[in-house]
């Protein structure tokens, strides 16, 4: 008994420090494929002690209440999907719904100002939640349907026939798709534009709040990366320790094929642009995936 | 689409190094003719004004002190565009290339200043300011401490005496060595 | 860089935010290349943020006009403390070409006290650099409360000259 205790408190200290060092690492990838030096990995650790010393000035007629509220619901938006991910203990529909509550983290958090920016902000992550979303959600179902179970232990790839594989590519390009846009990355960071609506949502908190803030982002990228490992690319049923370093390294893979170079390749685009493609691509790829597993079930297969 | 383009840089990139400037390490580089700091010989300096008045930034002031006037030049005002260095006649200021930028943190004292000291005639003992060296080599063609002691003759003496007696006197002040201001005439000390 | 800066130093990450208070753009056109690849400021762990609430260290350009002197203000008192002001070409540092003129509130100094000063018109991404590197040591003395302001300076005419 002691022993899982034991392992939980290390996980929940160990965890937000390596989804940070995964932060540095994307950070100096961006660097070096833009040609520069860049940080060292180290950063996002320097930039979350510095954020702790400094005094809050929030503006005067800030709703704390709804400050607070939003920052618990973003903190366990991030913090419990990534405990459940590493553990591999939990209900897949659960993280799902969990991680939609760290979305209207971020839109509470936004709403607690009376500031334009961050209205603004608040309202085009409300569309683009809308927009990507259906196919996260679509994505997920696909998934149980075709592996046919629900919890994280047994859901994935190795427990199913080889003949079957194919047929979980559509929830895997999905994710692809979802993930950027999640994860608040630039072809699709609409939400938190650092320059057009100077940081949206999060333009008038400083200190500690930022701390959390930021740290619930990279912990909510790090999540998204370990599900779609634990998922689709896990091809033998491996626990323990060899997992979790499989893990790592895949993450880092990932990490730099769907954020990096999306980042580096493509400059963000229009709400109106966003919301027609996540409307239109994914919608019709989920779509179709779903009627061919149900035709499939239909043929006992 | 130039998605291929896109990528075949990114590529690229990551495997050859970096095109920073590594600037603390290394200094930096500057293109040639670069306006940077202004440097004053006061030397050379007569004492015109011409820099004063055409500083667009008034910049530069002259001031009379009790030995002589003193030149400042206040660099927290100063935009480096080296129209003093064009309009002096004497060549007494020069563009010192090598300083691109300066960071301090007390401006009042980010200033370069130089004196022209007073000096006594050889002959009657007048004080009359220093004679600067670029007039000193246009007029005697040679900068000695013989043609700068002729140089410092004051007018009043010029008109009484003959021109042979001006070299006599001064031949013998040379022998004897007893000219008091020698170090102030040679440049060696006053002038900071 | 040893253990403890790479680790938990908090002065190796600065956040930087940038006020034009009038200037003619030279010293912005100089400012902007600090985050390109080729005089990368992202090595040192300067990074560049889009509202005055999460700043560092704030760069001020040009002289502080009269329109823009309420704007400026309120911005400045929108930085949390521990911050560090600094005043980047000629015209911040003094008020340049344009000292005595009628559109002007005086040279930043008259109004918020300022910290490091940056001379040259307009100076050079090295010399930004530079002052981005030195207001480090004064961020450091100003966590420990160690930081001592000096007073500001005014000549018998009655202008300012500078601290």
């Amino acid at each position: 008994m002691v022993n899982i205790y034991i392992t939980y408190i290390l996980l929940g200290v160990l965890l937000p420090l390596i989804a940070l060092l995964y932060d540095g690492i994307e950070r100096k990838m961006t660097a070096r494929i833009q040609g520069r030096v860049g940080p060292p990995i180290t950063q996002s650790w320097l930039d979350f002690i510095k954020l702790l010393t400094k005094k809050v000035k929030l503006p005067e007629d800030t709703n704390m209440l709804m400050l607070f509220t939003g920052l618990v619901l973003m903190f366990a938006g991030a913090f419990i999907p990534l405990i459940m991910v590493f553990m591999r203990k939990g209900d897949l529909i659960l993280l799902m719904y969990l991680m939609v509550g760290g979305t209207l983290g971020i839109l509470l958090t936004g709403l607690a100002f009376r500031s334009p920016y961050s209205r603004v902000g608040v309202s085009r992550e409300m569309q683009m939640a809308f927009a990507y979303e259906i196919s996260f959600i679509f994505a997920i179902v696909i998934t149980i349907m075709v592996t046919g179970c629900r919890t994280l232990e047994s859901c994935n790839v190795s427990s199913i026939p080889l003949v079957k594989w194919p047929l979980l590519l559509i929830p895997f390009i999905l994710f692809l798709f979802v993930a950027p846009a999640k994860v608040g990355v630039v072809p699709v960071d609409i939400g938190e534009a650092e320059s057009e609506i100077a940081e949206g949502p999060f333009v008038e908190i400083g200190g500690r709040y930022l701390a959390i803030a930021k740290l619930s982002k990279s912990m909510k990228m790090l999540a998204l990366m370990q599900l779609i490992t634990l998922l689709y690319l896990l091809p033998a049923d491996v626990t323990g320790i060899w997992y979790w370093i499989y893990s790592f390294v895949i993450d880092g893979v990932l990490v730099f094929f769907t954020i990096s170079v999306v980042r580096n390749a493509a400059s963000r685009i229009k709400i109106d642009q966003a919301v027609k493609f996540y409307a239109t691509v994914p919608l019709t790829i989920g779509i179709i995936g779903l009627v061919i597993v149900y035709l499939m079930r239909g043929w006992g297969m | 689409m130039k998605v291929g383009v896109i990528l075949k840089h990114i590529w690229e990139n990551l495997f050859t190094e970096p095109m920073t400037k590594k600037f603390p390490k290394e200094p930096v580089q500057l293109p040639e003719g670069f306006r940077g700091r202004v440097g004053y010989i006061p030397e050379n300096c007569i004492m015109c004004n011409m820099c004063v008045l055409n500083c667009p930034a008034n910049a530069i002031e002259i001031k009379p002190e009790e030995d002589g006037k003193r030149w400042t030049l206040h660099y927290d005002r100063c935009l480096n565009c080296m129209i003093c260095v064009e309009v002096c006649p004497v060549e007494a200021l020069y563009n010192d290339d090598k300083e691109p930028f300066r960071v301090v943190t007390d401006r009042i004292n980010a200033i370069e200043t130089g004196k022209v000291p007073m000096v006594s005639c050889p002959i009657c003992g007048k004080k009359v300011p220093r004679p600067s060296n670029t007039m000193v080599k246009r007029m005697m063609k040679e900068v000695t401490p013989r043609n700068l002691l002729k140089a410092a003759v004051c007018p009043q003496c010029k008109k009484d005496h003959k021109p042979e007696e001006i070299d006599a006197i001064i031949d013998k002040i040379l022998e004897e060595g007893s000219y008091p201001d020698m170090d102030k005439l040679l440049g060696k000390e006053g002038l900071e | 860089m040893s253990l403890w800066s790479l680790l938990f130093d908090p002065d190796n990450s600065i956040w930087v935010y940038r006020i034009n208070a009038g200037s003619c753009n030279g010293c912005e056109i100089e400012t902007t290349p600090l985050f390109t690849p080729r005089y990368d400021a992202e090595r040192f762990g300067i990074k560049w943020v889009g509202t005055p609430r999460h700043a560092d260290v704030v760069l001020v350009t040009g002289p502080v006009t009269a329109v823009a002197k309420e704007s400026v203000m309120e911005v400045l008192s929108q930085v949390p403390d521990p911050h560090v002001v600094i005043a980047i070409g000629s015209c911040a540092v003094s008020g340049g070409v344009f000292r005595g003129s009628y559109a002007l509130e005086g040279p930043l100094d008259n109004l918020y006290p300022v910290d490091l000063y940056v001379l040259g018109c307009p100076p050079k991404p090295e010399g930004i650099l530079t002052a981005l590197l030195e207001a480090k040591k004064i961020l450091k003395a100003k966590r420990k409360g160690q930081h001592q302001e000096k007073p500001l300076v005014v000549d018998p005419a009655g202008m300012v000259m500078g601290r």
